[in-house]
């Protein structure tokens, strides 16, 4: 479980969180939405302790992100948003690499490899340096980098882009799986279509505020929408910016 | 041919930039007095070149003073009975020593730049923009020049012209010594741009090796001699036949004065230089080259314990980043051939064999000063080689000590072929157990010397959001954090010096040697005690 209490973050004088209450269960898919520069990756990043809040309190299990963040990082697999990879290591020298920098026992560390290779259809490129790869296969070498220690607390951010609809509907499913299994799970996404159907719980993010929490449904009833993309428009912007936008674009 | 490339500029301008904010990605925000100091010479998002240039330079000024402050000092000291002769040998001697120590910087500099742009891809951001490849590749040539490296040599010349000048009171120090350092810059930079452009970022280590060799045996070989002349008059001599090979025409022109020859050939210098400098970079670019990466071979697998697998990693990362290797290899063979090539020479084990068993292997033991030394100067390459990849570090569960031990252990392994040379050497030439005192001291002191050097650089970097490249720490940190290094040094080698040359009642003979093995033992027990922990 994970628990953001009047959590306020900015980066210099800008702020990108204001006073957030959250609780994310485990035994759930979360999806957390939001336009650009919302505040995603830096809540994901709160969480890590990769960064710190100005004010309030995060509780990642029984720890404090801030305080002990190697203790969060173990039991959290994370896949970032950009390709953070070592571009000049081979992909079963990365994959060995972090699986022993989480602590997967060396006697169990081939076991590890071979699952999450077999799983995110990468066993062919073991030998193939990282940098050599597509993009879409780099995704999922940081997917399987992520999954490799079976942890009880998986933060992905974006990891539908770039992958192919094989992988992406085996993640689904395998987020669907993890998340009955009793594991913490926070997705962040732009693709609505998926949120819709993996989302057990939504968090909407705008400006730096929860804007709508709940079920699919409570979002939609919230927003007065048919659809996820309706609900998100109507509570991010309005349907005259929407066409201004077209019309600019259209030039 | 064009003689200026102004779209290659601003690219240059903007690549610098780039390299900053990747480096920092937001302005140093502190207010107040240590703030307006630290602002003075850390670069900043913000700046232009002009004022990204002048910090290069105040850092260049301070770098002066702080290489130089002690001549005076020295020279008030001693010249109540060492006379002309020696303050004239002594400046002289020091000038060719920082003058041919500026050419290693501006050599480093170009390779760090270098390596910042290749390792960031900075070129990789506008390449589908209607660019040509030539100009992308001037503009890198450029990012060279503008990158700091002039600017800072110019800011040393500056103030070690002003010191000289205070000391031995010659107006001619204070245009000669910073147009001394300048055309260092001016003459190794097309030489350097050339080089790039013919091999690549990431051509093979064996050019920049064979430069970084060359220049430090040059230096002792010449600085050497003119400590060996007899008087005043010989030394006078050879300055005044050498007076048109640099940087003899600015120390001709400093100590002893202007004359025809000297102003020639100074001015020779200047301008062939900046000749050279303009020409070169709008006819060659630097070749920059996505990193081609062969599929073939097998990988390996860092089946270790926890922090052995992340050293090995490392080492993996260095030995396939062919510019971050000529770096670490290259300056690392800078520091050592000459010491290595000591202990081949007939004179060298003639006064070893000469002394007392005891004391020829505190001689050896000395040897760890060097890898204290050379760690200091070395290891730093190990975190910039993270680069902007240090984000994989902070998901990772590794805090910053674990991360200092890892990269000491890297930076050991790294470092062995050195150690194991000495070790051959000296087994065969002297016994064997000078072999493994050699071994011993080269790797303890190595080995101390890093991971406090990672433990200090950690300090300034662990947590921030920007990459680790050598823009992140600035030039000022990292001459504070050598100094700091380097302070202990000045109280424990006169230390150890004195117990073997007074070798005092209270301490047995052997006390010099067993000061040099005990004092890196801790810190070494306890790194290497990692290997073997899960």
């Amino acid at each position: 479980m994970i628990i953001f209490r009047d959590v306020w973050m900015s980066y210099g004088d800008t702020p990108v969180l204001k006073n957030i209450n959250l609780d994310i269960m485990p035994g759930k898919v979360n999806v957390l939405l939001g336009p650009n520069g919302s505040g995603k990756t830096t809540t994901i990043k709160l969480i890590l302790g990769i960064l710190k809040p100005v004010r309030g309190v995060i509780r990642v299990k029984e720890y404090d992100p801030t305080l002990n963040p190697v203790s969060v990082r173990k039991i959290t697999g994370y896949v970032p948003e950009d390709d953070l990879v070592y571009h000049s290591l081979r992909v079963k020298e990365y994959l060995s690499f972090v699986a022993r920098m989480y602590g997967v026992p060396r006697n169990k560390l081939n076991e590890a490899m071979e699952r999450v290779m077999d799983a995110f259809m990468i066993r062919d490129y073991e030998n193939y340096f990282i940098g050599s790869l597509s993009h879409g296969l780099k995704r999922r070498v940081m997917l399987a980098a992520a999954f490799i220690h079976n942890p009880s607390i998986l933060l992905l951010d974006e990891p539908f882009i770039g992958i192919d609809p094989r992988i992406a509907r085996a993640l689904k499913i395998v987020l669907k799986e993890k998340a009955k299994e009793g594991r913490t799970i926070l997705v962040s996404t732009h693709i609505l279509e998926i949120a819709e159907v993996i989302a057990d719980n939504i968090i909407l993010l705008y400006n730096g505020e929860i804007i709508a929490e709940g079920s699919v449904d409570k979002v939609l009833a919230k927003a007065k929408a048919r659809g996820l993309e309706d609900a998100f428009l109507s509570l991010t912007m309005s349907r005259e910016k929407v066409a201004e936008i077209v019309k600019a674009l259209m030039g | 041919m064009e003689l200026f490339d102004r779209k290659a500029f601003t690219l240059a301008t903007i690549f610098i930039r780039e390299a900053i904010y990747a480096s920092l990605k937001r302005a140093y925000e502190g207010k107040g007095i240590i703030s307006f100091f630290v602002n003075m010479f850390l670069p900043s998002i913000e700046d232009n070149m002009f004022r990204y240039n002048l910090k290069w330079f105040t850092t260049g000024l301070l770098s002066g003073i702080l290489m130089s402050f002690w001549i005076p000092l020295i020279i008030y000291v001693s010249r109540t009975f060492m006379g002309l002769y020696f303050i004239t040998l002594f400046v002289i001697a020091y000038l060719i020593m920082v003058m041919l120590i500026s050419i290693l910087i501006i050599t480093d500099l170009i390779h760090q730049v270098i390596a910042s742009i290749n390792e960031l891809m900075l070129w990789k951001r506008i390449e589908y923009l209607p660019i040509s490849q030539s100009t992308i590749e001037k503009a890198a040539s450029y990012s060279v020049l503008i990158g700091g490296g002039l600017s800072l040599l110019l800011g040393m010349g500056f103030a070690i012209g002003l010191i000289v000048y205070s000391s031995i009171d010659s107006l001619q120090a204070l245009i000669m010594i910073p147009a001394g350092f300048v055309s260092s810059t001016l003459l190794v930079y097309p030489i350097m741009i050339i080089v790039y452009s013919k091999l690549g970022g990431r051509a093979p280590p064996l050019v920049s090796l064979f430069i970084h060799v060359a220049i430090v045996i040059a230096i002792l070989t010449v600085y050497l001699n003119t400590l060996t002349f007899r008087s005043v008059d010989e030394l006078l001599l050879f300055l005044r036949s050498y007076r048109m090979i640099y940087p003899f025409p600015y120390i001709y022109a400093t100590v002893i004065g202007f004359d025809a020859v000297s102003i020639v050939f100074s001015a020779a210098y200047l301008t062939v230089g900046l000749a050279l400098s303009l020409l070169i970079p709008s006819k060659y670019g630097i070749k920059l080259l996505s990193p081609t990466f062969k599929s073939h071979g097998k990988a390996f697998y860092l089946n270790f314990p926890r922090l052995l697998s992340s050293a090995f990693k490392d080492v993996l990362l260095l030995l396939r980043d062919s510019t971050r290797q000529k770096q670490f290899y290259g300056q690392l063979a800078a520091l050592s051939t000459p010491f290595v090539l000591s202990l081949l020479s007939t004179q060298s084990l003639t006064i070893l064999h000469g002394l007392e068993y005891v004391r020829s292997l505190v001689i050896l033991s000395f040897y760890g000063i060097l890898a204290y030394v050379s760690a200091v100067i070395v290891s730093p390459i190990l975190l910039f080689i993270e680069s902007d990849r240090n984000q994989i570090i902070y998901m990772l569960p590794i805090n910053e000590c674990e991360l200092a031990i890892s990269k000491t252990l890297a930076s050991t392994m790294l470092y062995q072929p050195i150690p194991v040379i000495l070790l051959l050497i000296t087994s065969l030439t002297l016994s064997i157990v000078h072999g493994i005192i050699v071994f011993y001291s080269s790797n303890a002191y190595w080995i101390m010397a890093s991971y406090m050097s990672y433990k200090l650089m950690l300090h300034f970097l662990w947590g921030k959001q920007g990459a680790w490249t050598e823009f992140s720490l600035g030039v000022l940190r990292r001459i504070m954090i050598m100094v700091l290094l380097l302070i202990p040094l000045a109280f424990y080698l006169p230390l150890v010096i004195a117990l073997y040359t007074l070798t005092p009642a209270w301490a047995p003979p052997y006390a010099a040697l067993a000061l040099m093995i005990i004092v890196p033992l801790p810190i070494m027990v306890y790194i290497l005690s990692y290997i073997f922990r899960d």
